[in-house]
């Protein structure tokens, strides 16, 4: 064709002209593509409306109708259940062995198939569960159980005190090498069965937070008969709870039933199913709302929140949780050894603007290291945002502007200059915070240079030992107590046995006299314990070791006919109660 | 037969950049209360103490005898979590990739034709709209018009395995974005191909229009657009992460990213190696199709 430029355009035009002559007519083609399309789309739609629907429509019946009345009776009869809740969460559980699981999806799951001797209230108060009541011995030393009686695991296996003991020497073994064995392998030193009905806890010391760690989604009870199988309790858990494992796709779903033989008539299962559909995407999730593939729908992100409140047959909730966001110093390095340096950044940063504006009113400025919802949380002080008072201390720490031009500098013409580091994603609103921190130390003369990590690779850095931490300045964390209690945020966090990476104290904070009191709060009770723990938050507080920012809240999205659903502070949400009203 | 050496060069590269990746699977799953004697526990239950050589041998050797393990993270055999995966990546990739090049060649004859009238630049529009669009853009709009809006059509899969219903929204987002660059590839070859000077001969010969159009000029103007399909083909196989993002669809490329962020090594190595392997025959497949269409075209 290049050989023959003219022939070509004409051979061309005379094909155009074949077309118009001979009447394939351009309406026709767009006709053909369009047929074309809604056949498509029409066949693939009718083609599976029989098999294709039943597994997304069942879930409006089940919501839109309601129970028979007979709860309203006196009678024992119970509603059987009815319907799947269909609930959409972020990531997926991980592992079903409660004893080797490490995250809350897991733990979410694990709280409607498993029940422990106690369980926490939405208050996160302890409440008797699998056992009746309890004595405390020997001076806290030993807590003796009475438990309750005509429980069956949902393999038929009896629940008693055997099975108490089995599933605490399963977690105490230390060559299983079961993650939670370093909860309770420090505080029991043996498990001891009296009768079938009694079990005794002997414990190296006492411990206040023993009930706790009991409550804790590790104390969840395995049937005997499968920890004695050697089967892998993971993916195939047995217990005692209203729900039982009927198939777990990994990544996308699992399915749980109606345990037909559950011990509790007054808190029977309510659904037939519930499935859990692992949605990665916050504005997938909120999608699936809206289109009624799900019923409920765990974060919703903080801007959507009140939009979506009311919004068709959709309601939001937000819940207070006990995760406190903080920014860590690395207290090894220069520029944070000063008090009033680190005191001068607590005060430069408005928490309630960030709150207002970034977590949509969606949280409350952290008064202590413990958020409010946490056992042992006492009122420590409040960095109320000030700037003049941030500079005033900056000042005498020897650091203002000498050379005018806008960052401040020390004796020897130093610039504070400061890395801050931030995960992004990890935390609702973790990236934005750090860059509003940014611009409000800039404000006070501190040069910060922000870097976002990827999730995995931060985790990696900041556990670091001090040696290896140079560039560790300033770095976002989130950190709420699994176990609901104060020990579990002031030990790990700021004990200086603690220090990254033995522990999670990852800006090296050491203080004796708090020490001396988080090992005083370990080993009393009542009282004396709160004001241990009260007495180490105010000092912690005053040290500043952190820019104390946020206690988060978390949200969910459910249709409004979704009920009984009990959010606990420490993130997890309890699914075992929901019903369909 | 350069499929070999590809394969073992692919394993290599895959095998290093997850290694390097910043970040210790051991870590992430022993959690934030871990202690270093319960990381040093995890690393070792993971058989991630051993050296890195040992541990590619170890790697190479499960995936010539098939026999694959476990994922580090779960703890489910990998066959279970890369197979399922696959054949719901499969049938996506099909559908989509049938919806494009229907869409595509029809649209892509019709403005060759029309060559400079509005029928054609109306499908130009299309094709640009199509090459520019973000597939999430399009995908969300799918799922408000018929999700959200006319709730007719599900905008995710639940529960069970998917059925063509499920598939619908996911492929038409897809098939749309995919017929696009075949619709622009399609007119240009076809102008060309219907400027040659067989086509006179053919129209000498007295056969029908139809038949010139779609046999003798088609025909030759379809090996680039099987080109481009093929590639296209490939990366739908790939896993369209974006896509299976948006509609929370259990495809191979959501696992793979997850696995990437859990730092799960054999399934990242085993996903990414299956991927090279399908690309590597989609390509050949490809070759074997040029030799179909246009005989001049030989297979050495």
């Amino acid at each position: 064709m290049i050989l023959y430029p003219n022939n070509t355009q004409k051979t061309f035009n005379r094909c155009i002209r074949l077309v118009r002559e001979r009447g394939i007519s351009t309406s026709a083609i767009i006709g053909i593509v369009v047929v074309i399309l809604v056949i498509a789309i029409a066949g693939a739609y009718l083609a599976t409306r029989g098999g294709g629907a039943p597994a997304t429509t069942t879930a409006s019946p089940s919501t839109t109708t309601t129970a028979p009345a007979t709860t309203t009776t006196t009678t024992t009869t119970v509603a059987p259940p009815k319907g799947t809740l269909i609930v959409a969460m972020g990531t997926d559980a991980s592992t079903l062995d409660p004893q080797d699981a490490t995250d809350n999806p897991s733990e979410m799951v694990n709280r409607i198939i498993y029940e422990g001797l106690v369980e926490f209230d939405q208050n996160l108060n302890i409440k008797p569960m699998l056992a009746e009541s309890w004595d405390i011995k020997d001076n806290g030393t030993t807590y003796v159980f009475h438990l309750r009686k005509g429980v069956f695991f949902q393999d038929g296996t009896p629940f008693d005190a055997y099975a108490v003991k089995t599933n605490f020497d399963r977690v105490l073994n230390s060559t299983l090498k079961l993650q939670r064995y370093s909860l309770y392998a420090p505080i029991i030193s043996s498990v001891e069965v009296i009768d079938n009905y009694t079990v005794a806890f002997h414990l190296k010391m006492p411990f206040g937070a023993f009930l706790n760690d009991l409550a804790h989604g590790a104390g969840l009870i395995i049937s005997p008969t499968l920890i004695n199988s050697g089967k892998d309790v993971k993916t195939n858990p047995v217990g005692t709870g209203p729900y039982m494992l009927q198939e777990w796709v990994k990544g996308d779903h699992i399915t749980l039933v109606a345990n037909p033989n559950y011990w509790n008539k007054t808190a029977a299962p309510k659904f037939e199913k519930i499935i859990i559909k692992v949605v990665a995407d916050d504005k997938a999730r909120e999608n699936l709302l809206k289109t009624g593939d799900v019923d409920l729908v765990l974060r919703i992100p903080p801007v959507d929140v009140a939009s979506l409140n009311g919004t068709g047959n959709i309601i939001t909730r937000a819940y207070p949780t006990s995760r406190v966001i903080y920014i860590a110093m690395n207290l090894m390095n220069q520029k944070f050894q000063d008090v009033r340096v680190r005191q001068a950044f607590n005060y430069a940063v408005d928490k309630e603007a960030i709150i207002n504006s970034i977590l949509n009113g969606l949280g409350k400025p952290a008064t202590s290291p413990l958020a409010s919802s946490t056992y042992g949380y006492c009122y420590a002080g409040y960095y109320k945002y000030n700037v003049t008072l941030a500079k005033e201390l900056l000042k005498e720490a020897g650091w203002w502007d000498r050379d005018g031009d806008g960052y401040v500098e020390n004796a020897n013409g130093q610039k504070l200059e400061v890395n801050l580091w931030t995960p992004q994603g990890r935390y609702v609103g973790d990236y934005q915070m750090a860059q509003a921190v940014q611009s409000y130390l800039n404000a006070i003369g501190v040069k910060v240079n922000l870097q976002v990590w990827e999730w995995t690779s931060y985790l990696n850095e900041v556990r670091k030992p001090y040696n290896q931490s140079q560039n560790k300045e300033l770095f976002l964390m989130g950190w709420a107590p699994s176990t609901g209690e104060g020990d579990w945020v002031l030990r790990p966090l700021l004990a200086s046995w603690m220090w990254a990476p033995a522990g999670s104290n990852y800006g090296y904070y050491n203080n004796t006299q708090v020490d001396e009191l988080i090992q005083k709060q370990m080993v009393t009770l009542g009282q004396d314990r709160l004001n241990a723990m009260c007495q180490a938050q105010k000092i912690v507080y005053n040290d500043a070791p952190w820019i104390f920012m946020v206690e988060m809240y978390d949200t969910l999205g459910m249709k409004s006919n979704v009920k009984g659903v009990v959010y606990l502070p420490i993130e997890i949400v309890m699914l075992k109660y929901a019903y369909s009203g | 037969m350069l499929l070999i050496p590809t394969l073992l060069g692919a394993s290599i590269i895959i095998f290093l950049m997850i290694h390097f990746l910043p970040g210790d699977p051991a870590q992430i799953l022993a959690g934030p209360d871990a202690t270093l004697q319960d990381i040093q526990n995890m690393r070792i239950r993971l058989g991630l103490d051993k050296p890195l050589p040992v541990q590619y041998f170890l790697f190479m050797e499960r995936l010539l005898t098939w026999n694959l393990g476990n994922s580090l993270v779960s703890g489910f055999p990998i066959t279970s979590l890369i197979v399922p995966r696959f054949l719901n990546t499969l049938k996506l990739a099909l559908l989509a990739i049938s919806i494009s090049l229907a869409i595509g060649i029809v649209l892509g004859i019709v403005a060759a034709l029309k060559r400079n009238t509005t029928a054609d630049r109306i499908v130009m529009i299309f094709a640009l709209l199509g090459v520019s669009m973000p597939v999430f853009l399009l995908a969300v709009l799918l799922i408000v018009i018929f999700s959200i809006k006319l709730h007719i059509l599900p905008a995710t899969v639940i529960g069970s395995t998917p059925s063509i219903r499920h598939l619908v929204l996911p492929s038409l987002t897809l098939g749309l974005i995919g017929a696009a660059p075949i619709a622009r590839m399609t007119r240009s070859s076809m102008i060309e191909a219907l400027s040659q000077e067989y086509i006179k001969t053919s129209e000498a010969f007295g056969f029908s229009i139809r038949k010139i159009i779609l046999v003798h000029a088609l025909r030759n103007a379809l090996i680039p657009v099987v080109t481009v399909a093929g590639l296209n083909f490939g990366y739908l196989l790939a896993g369209a992460v974006i896509t299976e993002t948006v509609f929370a669809y259990p495809g191979l490329g959501r696992l793979i990213v997850d696995s990437i962020f859990a730092r799960d090594y054999p399934v990242v190595q085993f996903g990414l190696m299956m991927i090279v392997a399908l690309f590597a025959v989609v390509n050949t497949v490809v070759d074997v199709l040029y030799a179909l269409i246009n005989p001049r075209v030989r297979l050495e």
